[in-house]
């Protein structure tokens, strides 16, 4: 039923739209042939506007006033005729379509139809059609004609002067090649052009008859078919379709045909539902498949959510367990894990051949570096430090940082001694190369203890507690050494502990105090000045010297408060001399922890002046040349400030070290004390001698006052005048006496000593008396 | 290689002593570098705009000479003197020298027509182009054009007949002097122009009533009918057929030469008809014969 309704409704639109098709069809022809009517009437338009044009040209006037003068062809009026012929040749010349010349013939014909001019590709012809008795005709007409067999169509209109009638232009045109350009309907290749007529209309002038036929009818058959005809405006033309050609056939006009479109109509609708049947079961097969993909997607991803998350907790237990474990800064083992594998290690110490090394690794001077050339290369230098270790042990070993600059090494299985000393001293190897810390080249040697297991201990803090000894021990031996723990360092370490507590103590319970030794000039023998001693007596440990007590003072960080009480006592007691100790300079040791911290320091040294009114001038501080000054912040500023207030600087231990040539260039010093070492063995020792004498010699070309420190003989006061010190002070002289003793010897007036440097060859070894 | 400066003293000297001086022929045209071409405007021949058949042909010559052209204007009094050195005139029994002037020109050009007392004076060379004199009228004069006869001395009487009573004006030392055509015996009124003209200005004059009519060339009166149509009407002839020609020293007989050879291998190439239809178009309806290609 369906397909039957298809099929009608098919055939009737098939049908109506022939009809509309061929009503357009004809329209579009109608159109067109009225178009080229229209063109062939602009056309003729134009051929009349030419004419216009030659009747008024002002060469035809030139010739008939000529004329009209009387002026004959022999003398004058022949120019005139060449102008209007040349005239009437360039028109035939200009007006062409394409190749084809509009004007077959121009002719000027007067009164008596003799041609004056005669010009155009059929010039010369014949011109019997013109009947010469009839008048001229008063307006444009047409003509056509029959001249040497073929047929012609020609334009006539009359020429008027002075308003007569004086003689016609005769344009005849190309008739033929004009319309069949004109008139021809292009059609595609396919059809056959339709058949188009050139027709008079009949009137009484002229009988209707074809002029031209353009086209050749088809033999096919042709549907009825209404002809088409349209005027060409003010001429006698009628353009006619006689024959629609096949313009109006190649539609759909065979039954057979729309048969075929019905059939052809069936199969595809019956292909397309057999199509939507199956697409339709495509699409349910496709939305199953789909929601299952879906759902096994969502599975999968949820899967690797799951998996990537337990990857995730993993790493994080990994990296946690890891920084638990591990030095962020050198990725080496922390403290912790050292602990637990030097436990491990001892655990296994009864089973294994050979002892467990412990090794306590300290960078030297690492505060200093940190502190001038900053965090960041501090941290390189650790880094640095690390992998340094690292190459120095064997692959089983473990290199550790315990914190700070202090580095860990734990080896097992070790024959002996010398083994371990294999690895100390590849360790400073590797440390003696210079460090690249940030594009600066630095040199950091390293401080190593070492303990062994079981001979220094079999636990774990007991190892490590002997090889901080050890490594302390190194440290004090000078750095850039190592040293294996022995049981005297657990004693000494016991015994400066003990000493360490009483010397807190020391303070408040008044054991401290304060010795002068006198310093006299050697060619007067008379007292210039006096060094301020400090001196600790403790019921337990006796008279405590000073180069033993001192340094346990600074590590113990008793210094600041043992350097106030010093500088307070002596000013109390130099006061306390009064006028006896006017002439006198005093020079009291600063230590390196005082130094560090100047500005007190200079305020306590301020107050002190001003309240005792002691003239800084003489002052004089003494800074031992073991005392590294260039580690010290700001220490350049704070020696020039005491220089500034006449306070002078002195060099103790004078040297020892090539560092005090440098303090000499680097800072306002004021005066050396030549050390006593060198003093002692002047008179046995030519080297020691040369070098006293060298020292001496500096200092008098530096301008620089020279003491020489620690003289205890005659022979040793002779050489030291011969050399030219002025200065001196020792036991030869006096011995450090306490103030109230230095106040007697004041009181009694007499400040030299009596000794007689006039021959110093003649003294003996013994010393003195004041 | 002479200076431009020896060139213009050796021309002073040439001019101003006519008849110690060597002849000024070709050679001396070739060294001089320069073709003097002496021209008076008229009609097309010498237009006074720089250019004109004549202008154009003298150019061309130069130019095969390998020489520049000059143009020097002068007038129909001077002319014959700035070629000769001494001035002259029609007289009685034709030609009269008159003074000694510096010569100017190698050559007149300007539509000169060919005249027997002209030709004592100076050398002609090929006619270039043909002529004649006519008498033309105002168109509103009384006189009628002849009904031309077929022979030439018919119509001339026919002409001169006509005239009688009425005024002619023409030109004094050119083809347009009355006495070359012997108007004297004729009943006519000649009259010669108060004021200097020129020829072209011949026809304006009549317009302006100087005359009832005038002799004008060929050249001229077909000028005059184009430019002013149905103002004048053109009698008839007055004299032969005539032949204008380029005038050169009679002591030059090698650049006279030199001209009738480049002439004639223009006219041969048909360039010269090329000139003549761009000044001259309508001069081939009445001289086809002159202008048949050869």
């Amino acid at each position: 039923m369906l397909l039957s309704l298809y099929v009608l409704l098919l055939l009737a639109t098939a049908s109506v739209s022939q009809q509309n098709l061929r009503r357009a069809t004809l329209q579009e022809l109608r159109f067109e042939l009225e178009r080229k009517a229209s063109t062939l009437s602009y056309f003729f338009v134009e051929r009349m506007a030419d004419m216009e044009a030659l009747h008024e040209d002002r060469s035809l006037e030139v010739f008939f006033a000529n004329r009209a003068l009387g002026m004959s062809m022999t003398y004058g009026l022949a120019a005139n005729l060449y102008t209007v012929r040349k005239r009437f040749e360039g028109l035939v010349a200009v007006k062409r379509m394409g190749e084809i010349p509009v004007y077959r013939r121009l002719l000027f014909l007067d009164e008596q139809g003799r041609p004056l001019v005669d010009v155009g590709p059929a010039a010369g012809g014949d011109l019997g059609w013109i009947d010469a008795s009839r008048a001229l005709p008063p307006h444009p007409a047409l003509a056509l004609y029959e001249a040497d067999g073929v047929r012609c169509f020609a334009l006539m209109t009359p020429h008027f002067f002075k308003g007569r009638a004086i003689g016609r232009i005769i344009a005849e045109l190309n008739l033929q090649a004009v319309l069949a350009r004109l008139v021809e309907l292009p059609m595609d290749e396919q059809h056959s052009a339709p058949v188009v007529e050139v027709r008079i209309d009949p009137s009484p002038a002229y009988p209707s008859q074809v002029l031209l036929q353009m086209g050749t009818p088809s033999l096919d058959e042709v549907p009825p078919f209404e002809p088409l005809s349209a005027p060409v405006a003010g001429t006698p033309f009628i353009l006619h379709v006689a024959h629609p050609g096949a313009v109006l056939r190649g539609y759909l006009t065979s039954p057979w045909l729309l048969f075929s479109f019905g059939l052809l109509g069936m199969a595809l609708l019956g292909a397309i539902m057999l199509a939507m049947r199956a697409w339709g079961h495509k699409l349910a097969m496709d939305a199953r498949l789909y929601a299952s993909q879906r759902q096994r997607a969502l599975l999968r991803e949820q899967n690797e959510r799951l998996e990537e998350e337990i990857h995730k907790r993993l790493a994080f237990e990994q990296q946690l367990a890891h920084q638990a474990h591990y030095d962020g800064l050198t990725r080496l083992p922390n403290r912790m894990l050292a602990m637990e594998r030097l436990g491990h290690a001892l655990s296994g110490l009864d089973r294994q051949n050979g002892a467990v090394v412990v090794m306590f690794i300290d960078l030297d001077r690492f505060k200093n570096i940190n502190d001038t050339l900053g965090h960041d290369a501090g941290d390189a230098l650790l880094r640095e430090a690390a992998q340094r270790l690292t190459r120095s042990i064997r692959s089983n070993d473990t290199a550790a940082r315990l914190g700070g600059d202090e580095f860990f090494i734990l080896m097992t299985g070790v024959a002996d001694d010398s083994a371990a000393e294999l690895v100390c001293e590849k360790v400073l190897a590797n440390f003696a190369h210079p460090f690249d810390l940030l594009g600066q080249e630095v040199y950091c040697s390293a401080s190593i203890g070492v303990a062994l297991a079981p001979r220094d201990g079999h636990d774990a803090t007991t190892l490590m507690k002997h090889a901080d000894l050890a490594l302390y021990r190194a440290k004090e031996s000078g750095r850039d050494a190592f040293c294996f723990f022995t049981a005297s360092m657990q004693q000494h370490a016991q015994a400066r502990h003990l000493m360490e507590q009483l010397l807190k103590l020391a303070l408040e319970r008044h054991e401290l105090s304060l010795r002068y030794q006198p310093q006299f000039e050697l060619d007067t023998l008379q007292m210039t000045g006096v060094e301020v001693l400090v001196r600790w007596e403790n019921p337990q440990l006796g008279e405590v010297e000073p180069d033993v007590f001192i340094p346990l003072a600074e590590e113990a960080g008793l210094m600041d408060a043992i350097g106030d009480w010093v500088l307070g006592q002596a000013f109390a007691d130099i006061s306390h001399l009064g006028p006896l100790g006017h002439p006198l300079s005093f020079s009291i040791n600063i230590s390196a922890r005082q130094l560090r911290h100047g500005k007190h320091l200079l305020e306590r040294l301020d107050q002190l002046l001003q309240e005792s009114g002691l003239p800084a001038e003489r002052l004089e501080l003494e800074i031992s040349e073991r005392v590294r000054l260039g580690e010290i912040p700001e220490v350049g500023a704070l020696i020039d400030a005491l220089d500034r207030r006449g306070v002078r600087l002195v060099l103790d231990d004078f040297g020892i070290s090539l560092l005090a040539l440098a303090y000499i260039r680097q800072f306002p010093v004021r005066g050396l004390k030549i050390d006593h070492l060198f003093v002692q063995n002047i008179a046995r020792n030519e080297d020691d001698a040369r070098l006293a004498k060298a020292i001496i010699a500096l200092a008098q070309t530096l301008d620089i006052r020279v003491v020489a420190e620690g003289v205890e003989s005659q022979a040793q006061a002779g050489l030291l005048y011969d050399f030219g010190c002025h200065l001196a002070q020792g036991y030869y002289f006096a011995e450090p006496m306490p103030i109230r003793d230095l106040a007697a010897w004041l009181a009694e007036g007499d400040s030299a000593v009596s000794v007689e440097f006039g021959d110093l060859n003649d003294l003996g070894d013994e010393p003195p008396k004041p | 290689m002479q200076t431009p400066f020896s060139r213009y003293v050796w021309a002073l000297l040439w001019a101003l002593l006519p008849g110690l001086a060597a002849a000024y022929d070709l050679p001396e045209v070739r060294q001089s570098g320069v073709l003097r071409h002496l021209g008076v405007p008229y009609a097309h021949f010498v237009t006074g705009g720089g250019d004109g058949l004549d202008v154009e042909l003298m150019q061309g010559f130069a130019a095969s000479l390998g020489v520049r052209y000059e143009y020097v204007a002068t007038d129909w009094n001077s002319v014959f003197g700035d070629l000769t050195g001494r001035n002259a005139r029609l007289g009685e029994h034709g030609a009269e020298w008159l003074d000694t002037v510096p010569v100017k020109g190698d050559v007149i050009a300007q539509g000169l027509t060919i005249l027997p007392w002209r030709a004592e004076l100076v050398a002609f060379s090929t006619p270039t182009f043909p002529t004649a004199v006519w008498l033309v009228a105002r168109a509103d004069s009384p006189i009628t054009p002849i009904v031309p006869s077929g022979a030439y001395a018919e119509d001339i009487a026919l002409v001169k007949r006509a005239m009688a009573g009425l005024s002619v004006l023409g030109l004094e030392n050119t083809c347009l002097d009355p006495a070359l055509y012997d108007l004297a015996a004729t009943e006519a009124e000649v009259r010669l122009p108060e004021k200097h003209l020129q020829p072209g200005e011949l026809a304006p004059a009549i317009l302006n009533f100087d005359a009832d009519t005038t002799l004008l060339d060929v050249p001229d009166a077909l000028l005059a009918l184009e430019q002013w149509p149905g103002r004048f009407k053109v009698i008839g002839p007055v004299s032969e057929p005539q032949s204008m020609a380029a005038a050169f020293r009679k002591d030059a007989p090698q650049l006279l030469a030199a001209f009738n050879a480049y002439y004639a291998a223009l006219r041969q190439s048909g360039q010269y008809r090329r000139l003549v239809e761009k000044y001259y178009p309508t001069a081939f309806v009445y001289y086809a014969d002159f202008f048949a290609e050869e």
